[in-house]
């Protein structure tokens, strides 16, 4: 494959409007045909007027649950930086907004993220929002140098020494850590520590990760560890067996992972069996998700989740609430983990392309290869600061643990977040 | 412990297999008299499992009797659709017809799609919350009634396979279906009426099964795999087969999940079939039609 460092395509007239004159138009013609000739060239550059930067995530299927706020916030932010001017730096490039969906099929993710580098020219990829779709997709996108900006948790995506992948938010290995610190600290204040503890998860990347790092810290405590419970994902079509063998055997705390069928399950066999719990503590997964919320209703009460958002956080934090407010006003509905991901990424992107020394896919990932923001550098960085390590995990991300009460997502954790103080242990279902 | 997990398996394997069996025997007697491969059933079961939710949480009906508005509707439109749809397939090779079979199960899985979203959705309802418990077992009332309402709609197919005039006339379609037309029987008419009465089948398993779990699009696929995995463990076309199958099934998928081998349980069900396969190709009962 043959590199070319040359500029192709349109520059900027002395006045800042594009133009094309009819020599440099043969000069594109030429490049262009011996860019044909030698197969894709590994650099591209953008037209100057236009940024391709696509967004593949799954916008139908299980996993639109996740890719359409990723979508959405994206959309709302791009919108919002081409009304104000686009890229500065770049003569008020706009950013020309790709949209990919891979249908929810890790396979489509990988085909559709070669397809928005190789045909669309998009610099960078934002995706691909589950982490099965994103082990392919990330793949794709390393192939081709191209930064990718993702949301997505699994740990193994930055333990494969990929140059172009960055995660904008908390690893699920470090939520699982806030999970367990969670649990140690209120167990200490309370004088109520978990006798035997379980854990359930299902297969998908992210749960396994997250299930894993739990059981990693789980070893600095004392508490004795009874089982780890791996369950193929949306398979499992009674979960009472499996709660039964826990019952009868005295766990009193289980760690889950599981996305919202599972967790939906799961909790109703829980309330059937009156298994009662001192602790039920979820790594993001199922308690909230608007749909686990909708079919659990109060049930669902005094469950605690190690995340990274919840839409309280925009009381305190001015930047974030105008953002949800936009966010709801634009779509009906409110912003949420996912979305505030999205958001994030794009205050990436934004910063990167106002610093990249040029706008082709090198400079740009090196661009945000050295990111450093604090929260609310710009207006799309309405959660933490992102300062990336050599992994492409940012350094700066942190979790919150909530805990369901009276059907809101109340943070309980840490205790300069912490809006509600936790009930430990929960409940009994008889007492509810 | 180790019985407490093993009648704990057992008493929710059987109650689980009785709605398995009930979704085989639908698929078999398609196959036995319509000579369809039904492989849309789990569709059928997934708008009937929608059709409960909406009738439960948009007309407050109680899911079990939402039966009078789902099963009727289930055996219309799955005799409307042999009639004017599946039918036009079969004068194709059989391939073409198991390809518009699964053409037929991802359409009408992506209209639900389509129509409700990929959220799980879930019937709770307040009379069927509690359990009985003997000893360590613990039963959830929304199996027992799942379980029961299958075994009375599989009790009710019995009979009338076996008992009625309808059942002969599909029991001789299923057999002969030259010798049935030239005997007066209208075949083409039976054979609709047999894929109906698969699709209520599938309907009432679909109503059962919303009681239990969340209902979202991709069971679809999942229920019409259980289906022809039950059908073809328990012997294609046998209606005592179905119900051996659907209980073997049941009890395996349970039990490995009790002892804490869940994992293993769809490993073990293929297992299962793949032996059979090469032992009994006709599966554990073989069929004497329908």
């Amino acid at each position: 494959m043959t590199q070319t460092k040359r500029s192709v395509g349109l520059s900027p007239s002395q006045d800042g409007s594009s133009v094309t004159s009819p020599r440099r138009r043969s000069l594109m013609a030429a490049g262009l045909g011996a860019a044909a000739f030698s197969g894709f060239p590994a650099i591209v550059r953008a037209q100057a007027n236009k940024i391709p930067v696509a967004v593949v995530v799954g916008l139908t299927g299980r996993a639109s649950a996740w890719g359409v706020p990723v979508a959405d916030a994206v959309k709302l932010c791009v919108d919002q930086i081409n009304s104000s001017g686009g890229i500065k730096s770049k003569q008020g490039a706009q950013i020309e907004l790709i949209l990919a969906d891979h249908q929810s099929n890790p396979q489509m993710a990988g085909t559709q993220t070669e397809r928005v580098i190789q045909v669309s020219n998009a610099l960078v990829v934002l995706g691909n929002a589950t982490s099965g779709a994103t082990v392919v997709g990330s793949a794709a996108a390393e192939k081709n140098k191209t930064a990718m900006l993702s949301t997505d948790a699994a740990d193994t995506l930055t333990a494969k020494g990929l140059k172009y992948y960055f995660r904008i938010g908390p690893k699920a290995s470090a939520m699982a850590t806030t999970a367990v610190n969670f649990a140690m600290e209120t167990a200490k204040a309370t004088g109520v520590a978990p006798k035997k503890v379980a854990t359930i998860a299902d297969d998908s990347t992210f749960s396994q990760d997250a299930i894993n790092g739990v059981l990693r810290d789980l070893k600095g405590t004392s508490w004795a560890l009874h089982e780890n419970v791996s369950v193929p994902a949306g398979s499992v079509s009674d979960f009472t067996p499996i709660l039964q063998r826990l019952k009868l055997a005295g766990v009193d705390t289980i760690f889950q992972a599981t996305f919202a069928p599972d967790g939906i399950q799961i909790l109703r066999a829980m309330k059937t069996l009156n298994f009662d719990l001192t602790a039920w503590v979820h790594v993001l997964g199922a308690p909230y998700t608007p749909e686990f919320n909708a079919a659990v209703k109060r049930d669902g009460n005094f469950i605690t989740d190690a995340l990274g958002f919840v839409p309280e956080l925009s009381r305190k934090n001015a930047l974030l609430n105008k953002f949800s407010e936009a966010y709801r006003a634009k779509y009906g509905k409110d912003l949420d983990d996912q979305s505030s991901l999205g958001a994030n990424s794009v205050a990436v992107l934004y910063d990167a392309l106002e610093r990249a020394t040029s706008l082709d896919r090198e400079a740009i990932a090196q661009a945000i290869r050295s990111t450093d923001l604090q929260p609310g550098a710009n207006p799309f960085m309405i959660r933490d600061g992102v300062k990336f390590d050599s992994a492409g995990d940012n350094t700066r991300a942190s979790g919150i643990v909530m805990q369901l009460r009276d059907e809101q997502q109340r943070i309980v954790y840490p205790a300069s977040f912490a809006t509600e103080k936790v009930v430990w242990p929960m409940p009994k279902w008889s007492a509810r | 412990m180790f019985i407490s997990l093993i009648l704990i398996g057992l008493v929710s394997g059987v109650l689980l297999g009785l709605v398995l069996a009930l979704m085989a025997t639908g698929f078999n007697l398609a196959l036995g008299v319509a000579r369809v491969v039904n492989f849309q059933i789990g569709a059928m079961i997934l708008w009937a499992m929608y059709g409960t939710f909406f009738a439960w949480s948009l007309l407050g009906l109680h899911p079990y009797l939402a039966i009078f508005i789902v099963a009727p509707s289930a055996f219309v439109l799955g005799y409307l659709m042999h009639r004017y749809l599946v039918i036009r397939s079969q004068s194709t090779a059989e391939d073409s017809q198991i390809l518009f079979s699964l053409g037929l199960l991802i359409a009408l899985q992506y209209l639900a799609q389509f129509c409700f979203s990929t959220d799980a959705r879930s019937v709770v309802a307040d009379n069927l919350q509690g359990a009985l418990q003997f000893g360590p077992v613990i039963v959830q009332y929304t199996q027992l009634a799942a379980g029961a309402v299958a075994l009375v709609v599989l009790a009710a197919m019995h009979y009338m396979l076996a008992r009625t005039d309808l059942g002969r006339h599909l029991h001789a379609c299923a057999q002969n279906p030259v010798g049935a037309q030239v005997s007066g029987l209208n075949v083409k008419n039976l054979s609709s009426v047999a894929m109906g009465i698969s699709a209520l089948c599938a309907s009432v398993a679909g109503l059962a099964l919303a009681t239990l779990m969340p209902i979202y699009p991709e069971r679809a696929f999942e229920y019409s795999v259980m289906a022809v995995v039950v059908s073809v463990l328990g012997g294609m076309g046998s209606m005592a087969g179905s119900v051996l199958g659907g209980l073997l099934v049941g009890v395996i998928i349970s039990t490995c999940q009790a002892m804490g081998y869940g994992a293993m349980a769809q490993a073990i069900v293929y297992a299962l079939v793949f032996i059979t396969f090469l032992i009994r190709p006709t599966g554990l009962i073989k069929s004497k039609q329908v």
